[in-house]
């Protein structure tokens, strides 16, 4: 009786009990995400609207990512010793350390397979951590740019095809150069090695 | 005994979690960074593996599911939407990368596709998340009103 008074009496009751009923109406459309293990822990409540479907997004473009980074892996790259290899990324190689032995002799290459006419794109690399290793990249006998000290991470260079590109050492603390050259036209690695003041030379092939 | 070993096992979690987050949030613009380094160099870089990625984002899947760790989302419930932004970004400006160093290390496409593809993919990031909060807007006054009332 004294219940249907209030109800009766006043707007300002009669939005309360409103509002409990929403209240009593949100948390049983919680119930079914209610922690049962746990029972002194309250309902669930989305923290920002759509939170599942948030979340489930997060999750499969999560799991996409996964998957497809498993397929491109980086593949390992070839130890120094294989002079010549066309599976390591440029940039990615073994370094040689400072104390360690180069084992790699100068050497002139022949780069085949290239596509013909125009020009190709050569990276090149030091394998040395230790800076001041001063190069000149020639074509044809002509320097292309102005010497520059080689670092770690790889440099591009545009060089026309067929002609000859030749490294020349400048410079370097302990006078040897270490230095990876990758031509990503036929995916030619090379792994080579220039003394202060003396030269590589690679004679660029376009296919036939 | 469940308990005891959640709360366990929980303990490194959180303390990877300021880690993860800060990392998440920062990810994007270096790779963006790198997308265009090389771009304009045209030489490759060494980038993160997208794996690495996809690993990050389990993690932030599990903390948004596990209620040990949701915790942290109710106390602060901002992080949700922001790791969310960052973490799309992410993996669309990785996606780019290995677009781009597809290109730049192999010439497995030509530079033009190769940039399309990475701009696109970062379109099409931010119209998913355009789309995502004109469907679930944050604002409770949005949600209140429709997006396109004043």
């Amino acid at each position: 009786m004294e219940k249907v008074n209030r109800r009766l009496s006043g707007d300002g009751s009669n939005n309360r009990a409103d509002e409990q009923d929403d209240v009593a109406e949100r948390y049983e459309d919680a119930a079914g995400l209610f922690d049962a293990g746990n029972p002194e822990r309250p309902p669930r409540q989305e923290i920002v609207p759509g939170e599942s479907r948030l979340r489930l997004g997060i999750g499969l473009l999560a799991a996409m990512a996964l998957v497809a980074g498993l397929f491109v892996l980086d593949p390992k790259p070839a130890p120094l010793d294989h002079q010549v290899n066309n599976r390591t990324l440029a940039g990615d190689t073994p370094l040689v350390g400072e104390e360690q032995q180069v084992t790699l002799k100068p050497r002139d290459f022949a780069v085949e397979g290239l596509s013909s006419g125009g020009q190709a794109r050569m990276l090149l690399w030091n394998l040395k951590e230790k800076r001041g290793d001063v190069v000149t990249v020639l074509v044809d006998g002509q320097p292309i740019h102005a010497a520059f000290v080689l670092g770690t991470n790889p440099v591009a260079f545009s060089v026309p095809v067929p002609s000859v590109v030749t490294i020349r050492g400048d410079e370097s603390p302990n006078g040897i150069v270490p230095y990876g050259v990758k031509f990503p036209n036929n995916k030619m690695v090379i792994y080579n090695v220039v003394t202060q003041g003396s030269m590589n030379q690679y004679t660029l092939v376009p296919l036939p | 005994m469940g308990r005891i070993i959640g709360f366990l096992v929980s303990i490194p979690l959180f303390a990877l979690y300021p880690f993860v987050a800060l990392f998440v949030l920062i990810a994007p613009v270096m790779c963006l960074v790198d997308e265009w380094r090389m771009i304009s160099s045209g030489a490759p870089l060494v980038i993160m593996p997208l794996a690495i990625t996809g690993l990050f984002g389990l993690y932030l899947f599990m903390t948004v599911r596990w209620n040990r760790m949701r915790v942290l989302y109710e106390k602060v419930p901002v992080l949700l939407p922001t790791l969310q932004i960052a973490y799309v970004m992410l993996v669309v400006t990785n996606v780019g990368e290995v677009v781009l160093r597809a290109w730049a290390d192999e010439e497995a496409l030509p530079k033009s596709v190769a940039i399309l593809l990475a701009v696109l993919l970062l379109v099409l990031g931010r119209a998913y998340l355009s789309y995502w909060y004109a469907k679930y807007p944050i604002s409770s006054k949005v949600r209140r009103e429709g997006l396109w009332k004043r």
